[in-house]
This record gives structure tokens, C-alpha cells and sequence, in this order.
């Protein structure tokens, strides 16, 4: 009983500040509520005894990805609170991608032979650390070669435009 | 000749009033009470076990585990501020005596050990100003999502064994996630507040807790390889035994570890020489600028209950725990007594160390502090692989490195020791009462 309360606030919480992401138009706002579904989903997994990916979920995706979010957008945004609204070209193709979205979830969704069983849990940092580094190495490893490329570009689009000598800061910018 | 007459003082104003009152009550009032401490803790137990038993045995048989936890919640609550108070207080008193002045003196009768309740009662009255260019609801919402995290991370600290909330297998991770989360209400904060200082101080206290928050993990998992655990728990009990067994001295990477957990945990609280998201000198009050009343307040309490939350981690983590340094029985009191010198040293560092610029915080934590939290993670994790029966003599190399390493910290400890004699022994030779000895009436 009380689980399934639980269970339903939590999933509330996260569906309706999904829908309030598109509905709002600040986009600081919708950075917010963007975190306020992921807290929602670390919930979710709390609920279902996961408590390395709940915390994991907060540490990495509220405490990193999202501060880092709000920051880019504050970063960046000429006025403190720009307005979003999409374009009407905009609109149509982003309903269309959308509904073909909602239709391949949902079916897949219904199609789908669940296993009325309980798996199970890797549970403990431990088993899931045994996982990462024997049955799924390949997928961890490329997973980080990913990342590092990324970063390298993120370094490559951040790097000053104007050829300096020396750091900017101890000598200056001319050439 | 002329005799100085102190002049007489008429203070005004309600929350004084309070105050006097209350320590004139509380003079007749406590002692009584303590008379009776016994008798009435003795009738509270009773009175409780016996509401439960009620609870329990007709109306519902959770209900009692319910009413055990809002209690503990409470008390935790009640810990809090009173961390939070004497916090405040110490911190003024250790900032008087640092510059060689008083500090606070007047309220209540003792070195005025009032003065954060009645700071408290001020605030209390103060008009509660939203700014009309605001972002009311988020302004509204900031201080809660601050204090709440820092509040939820003492859930999951053990004070002793069985002395936890709730215990689990990723505590550590619990409380690094939750003190992760009170970034997030500074930014709000300082965004919501719609002013320029509020919006550099929480642009840069984003970029500066995403920047070392991965040293200061990094340098705990240095730790926590020694143990295999991230379960605060077993962590503190693996150091059962003493001075010599504890984490610190285990291998010379996690003795490093301890000081990198250190810088990076002052950052994370925003505490000087990271204490840029206030940079009360450059930024009016930084991030809670706008903020009056008990909003201003809730962030204050935040910000000790996060120092005294990372220091606890420290203490769990590095140096033993509830465990006693000479191997005596374990108690939360020797706890309680490690975390307070963690964050007595916080406030010495504060009024010690002048405040770096914000390029400086950042050079200092991508540069040499990530850099050398890496390293000492490779190292801690080849130290286990080597300290093994299978490599005998690089085993009795790494004893011997261990209780060396526990004899440079029982230098440590004697040189601070020392120094503190010295400094009392020549307190007289200090500004403060150098001058005080002139003033005419002395």
C-alpha cells in the first residue's frame, strides 16, 4: 500500500514535470524542472531497490550533467531569462517525430512478452562493477572512448580563436 | 586622578528583551530542571515505551516503527541546529580571537554564548523581502532545496555502530550525492534573485563544486579501495583499534588523499579560500545577496551543517571514526569530538588564508589537484595489489611505511599541541591585551 503510494508519487512527479520541461518557456526553468524529473526517476529506482543507481542517478545526472546545464545556460543566454517558442515549420516536424516516437513506445510497450519474475538485482556496487569489467568491457571501454572524444571536441570548440603566445592571462594576446 | 567610568548601556529592542528574559528564567529554570534531569527522562522513556506499546498492540503494528523514526528525525533536526548555532558562534568567537579581538561578549551571560539565538530572534522579525524582478516561486523555493539536502545527508551518517538512521551499502555515496544536491539550490538562488551579484556568485559556485567534487571523490574511492566498502559503516569499523590502525596511516597515497579530501570538501562547502560564491568583498553577499530574514537564515544553517557533514565523512573515512585513538572503548562522543576539531580547523584555515581569484580556483583544481587525485588513485589501488602475502618483502616494507606514517602523525598532532601551549603561555604578548593593559580603567 504505502509502496504503491509511493510508487505513484513518484511517477507523477516525474511524468508531470516532463510535461512541464515542454510547457514552460524560460529555459532556466525548464532546466529546473528537468531536475526535478531526474530526482523523481532516482525515486523510482529507490522504490525498486536499486540504491547504487538512484544515488548514482542524483550524483551524476543532478549533481554534474544538470548544474553543468544551468550553468551553460546562464552562461551563454544574452538576457537572463530567454523565451523559447518554436516555429511553425518547427512544430510540425517536431509533432510528427514525436507522435512516431509515442507510437513505436507504446507498441512496443504492448508487444513486448514480459517475464512475470523477479531478476536478479545487481544490486551492490560490487556486482555491477564485475559486470562493467568482464561481461561488458567492450561496451564500457568504447563508452569511454566516446566520452574522451567528446571532451576533446568540447576542448577544440572552447580553444581561444586568436593564436596566442603563452597563457592569455601571464602574457597577453598579441602574437 | 581620572577613573574610567563605563559607560552605561541601555539596549533596546525586542529580541534582546527576549534573550535577557530568557537567560534570567533559564537561570532559575535549567537548574531546576537538571535537578530533576533523572526523574523527568526516566518519565519521558516511560511515557513513550508505554504510547508505543499502545500503538503498536491495537491501533497498528507499524505504527510504532513510524513514530521511532519521526523521533529520530527530530533529534536529528534538534543536532542540526544545534551544530548550526554553536557554529555560528564559535565561528565569531575563533574570528575574534584570531584578529585578537573579543568577539561576541554581551548576550547571554557566558562569552556570549546567545548570540546566535538572539541573531536567530532578529531575523525572525525581519520583513521576509522578495525583490518584484524576482522569480518568486523558485526565489521562494532556493532555501529549502539548499538546507533539505544538507539535512537528508546526516540520514545516512553513522555515529557509532547502530547509531545510523538508516544504514545501506552506498551510504558514502548517499551523503556525496545529497551534498551534491545543495548546489543546486545556490544556483537557484542566484539565478532566481534576478541581481549581478547573486548571478556571479552562483556561476561561479557552479563551476567551482563541478570542479572539485571529482577530486573530492576521487580521493575518498582512494580510501575506500583500502576497505572494499561503501558502506560508511563497515568503513568505520574496519579501523577498529587505535591510532596505528587507522585509514590515514594506511598507506602513504591515502595520507595524501586525507589532505587533497580536505581542500577539495572546503570547496564544496564554500568555505574560504574557496568562499568566492559569498566573496562578501567583491559581491555584497554573492549568491543570497536578496535574500532577508529567515530565507538568509535556512542558507547560514546550510552552510554549517554541510561543514560539519563533510567533515564527518572525514572523520568516518580517514581517522577512525567512533573509534578511540589509543584503543579504548568506541563511542559517537569520540566522533562528535573529531568532526568538531575538522571543523574548528575549517574556521582557523577561514581567518588564516586570504581568498584566491576565481581563475586561481580553478587552476588550482584542474591543474594540480585533479592530476594528483588520479595519481594517488592508481597508486592506492597498486598499494593493494602489491600489500599482499604474495610479495613478502614489499609487505614488510609497507608495515614499516604504515607506522612511520603513524608516527608523523603523532608529530603532527604533538606539533599543533605544542604550538596551542605556546600560544597560551604567551597570550599576553598578543595586540588584544597588549592594549587592553593600556586603556585607562584596565
Amino acid at each position: 500500500m504505502l509502496e504503491m503510494t509511493m510508487f505513484f508519487l513518484f511517477a507523477f512527479l516525474s511524468v508531470a514535470a516532463g510535461v512541464a520541461i515542454l510547457l514552460s518557456t524560460n529555459i532556466v526553468r525548464m532546466a529546473f524542472w528537468l531536475i526535478t524529473m531526474l530526482v523523481a526517476v532516482a525515486g523510482l529506482y529507490f522504490l525498486m531497490g536499486a540504491y547504487f543507481l538512484g544515488v548514482i542517478q542524483i550524483l551524476v545526472y543532478v549533481g554534474g550533467v544538470a548544474v553543468l546545464l544551468v550553468f551553460g545556460v546562464m552562461l551563454t543566454s544574452r538576457r537572463l531569462a530567454p523565451t523559447l517558442r518554436p516555429g511553425r515549420g518547427e512544430a510540425v516536424w517536431l509533432t510528427l517525430v514525436g507522435a512516431v516516437l509515442l507510437v513505436g513506445l507504446v507498441l512496443s510497450t504492448l508487444q513486448a512478452h514480459w517475464q512475470q519474475q523477479v531478476a536478479p538485482a545487481a544490486n551492490s556496487a560490487a556486482d555491477i562493477g564485475r559486470s562493467l569489467l568482464g561481461d561488458f568491457l567492450g561496451p564500457f571501454e568504447l563508452a569511454s572512448v566516446l566520452l574522451l572524444v567528446a571532451m576533446l571536441g568540447a576542448a577544440y570548440l572552447a580553444r581561444p580563436k586568436t593564436p596566442t603566445q603563452g597563457l592569455p592571462h601571464t602574457k597577453g594576446t598579441t602574437p | 586622578m581620572y577613573t574610567y567610568e563605563r559607560p552605561k548601556v541601555e539596549y533596546k529592542g525586542l529580541s534582546l528583551t527576549i534573550v535577557r528574559l530568557a537567560t534570567k528564567w533559564g537561570g532559575i529554570g535549567i537548574p531546576l530542571a537538571l535537578r530533576f534531569a533523572w526523574g523527568i527522562f526516566l518519565a519521558a522513556i516511560v511515557i513513550v515505551v508505554a504510547f508505543v506499546w499502545v500503538v503498536g498492540r491495537f491501533i497498528n503494528p507499524l505504527l510504532p516503527w513510524f513514530i521511532r523514526d519521526l523521533v529520530i528525525v527530530v533529534g536529528m533536526l534538534g543536532f542540526l541546529s544545534v551544530v548550526a548555532i554553536i557554529g555560528i558562534w564559535a565561528e565569531r568567537k575563533v574570528s575574534g580571537r584570531i584578529q585578537s579581538r573579543l568577539g561576541p561578549m554581551r548576550s547571554g551571560a557566558w562569552h556570549g554564548w546567545a548570540q546566535s539565538l538572539a541573531d536567530g530572534l532578529k531575523f525572525v522579525q525581519k520583513e521576509d523581502v522578495i525583490p518584484s524582478a524576482a522569480d518568486q516561486p523558485l526565489f521562494r523555493l532556493a532555501p529549502y532545496v539548499t538546507l533539505v539536502p544538507a539535512f537528508c545527508a546526516y540520514l545516512a551518517l553513522p555515529f557509532g555502530v547502530g547509531w545510523v538512521f538508516r544504514d545501506g551499502d552506498v551510504s558514502l555515496l548517499f551523503v556525496l550525492a545529497m551534498l551534491a544536491l545543495e548546489v543546486l539550490g545556490v544556483i537557484m538562488a542566484g539565478w532566481a534573485s534576478n541581481s549581478k551579484w547573486s548571478l556571479y556568485g552562483a556561476m561561479r559556485e557552479a563551476c567551482q563544486l563541478v570542479s572539485y567534487e571529482i577530486p573530492m571523490g576521487l580521493s575518498l574511492l582512494a580510501a575506500v579501495l583500502a576497505v572494499g566498502s561503501l558502506s560508511l559503516t563497515q568503513l568505520g569499523q574496519a579501523q577498529a583499534g587505535g591510532w596505528f590502525s587507522w585509514l590515514i596511516f594506511q598507506n602513504p597515497f591515502v595520507f595524501l588523499a586525507f589532505f587533497t579530501y580536505y581542500i577539495a570538501s572546503l570547496a564544496s562547502c564554500k568555505r574560504a579560500p574557496f568562499d568566492l560564491p559569498e566573496g562578501e568583498s567583491e559581491l555584497v553577499a554573492g549568491f543570497h545577496t536578496e535574500y532577508s530574514g529567515f530565507r538568509f537564515v535556512m542558507f547560514f544553517f546550510a552552510e554549517y551543517a554541510g561543514m560539519f557533514a563533510v567533515s564527518a565523512l572525514a572523520t568516518i573515512i580517514f581517522l577512525g571514526g567512533w573509534h578511540s585513538p589509543v584503543g579504548g572503548p568506541s563511542s559517537p562522543l569520540w566522533f562528535v569530538l573529531k568532526s568538531t576539531f575538522l571543523v574548528w580547523t575549517q574556521m582557523w584555515v577561514r581567518w588564516t588564508l586570504p581568498r584566491i581569484r576565481i581563475d586561481q580556483v580553478m587552476h588550482a583544481c584542474v591543474k594540480y589537484l585533479l592530476p594528483l587525485t588520479l595519481l594517488l588513485f592508481v597508486g592506492s589501488s597498486w598499494w593493494q595489489l602489491m600489500d599482499s602475502p604474495f610479495h613478502p618483502v614489499f609487505a614488510g616494507f609497507a608495515n614499516v611505511l604504515h607506522y612511520g606514517l603513524g608516527v608523523v602523525g603523532l608529530l603532527l598532532v604533538g606539533l599543533y599541541f605544542a604550538e596551542v601551549g605556546y600560544g597560551y603561555y604567551n597570550r599576553n604578548r598578543l595586540v588584544g591585551p597588549m592594549v587592553r593593559r593600556h586603556l585607562p580603567g584596565a
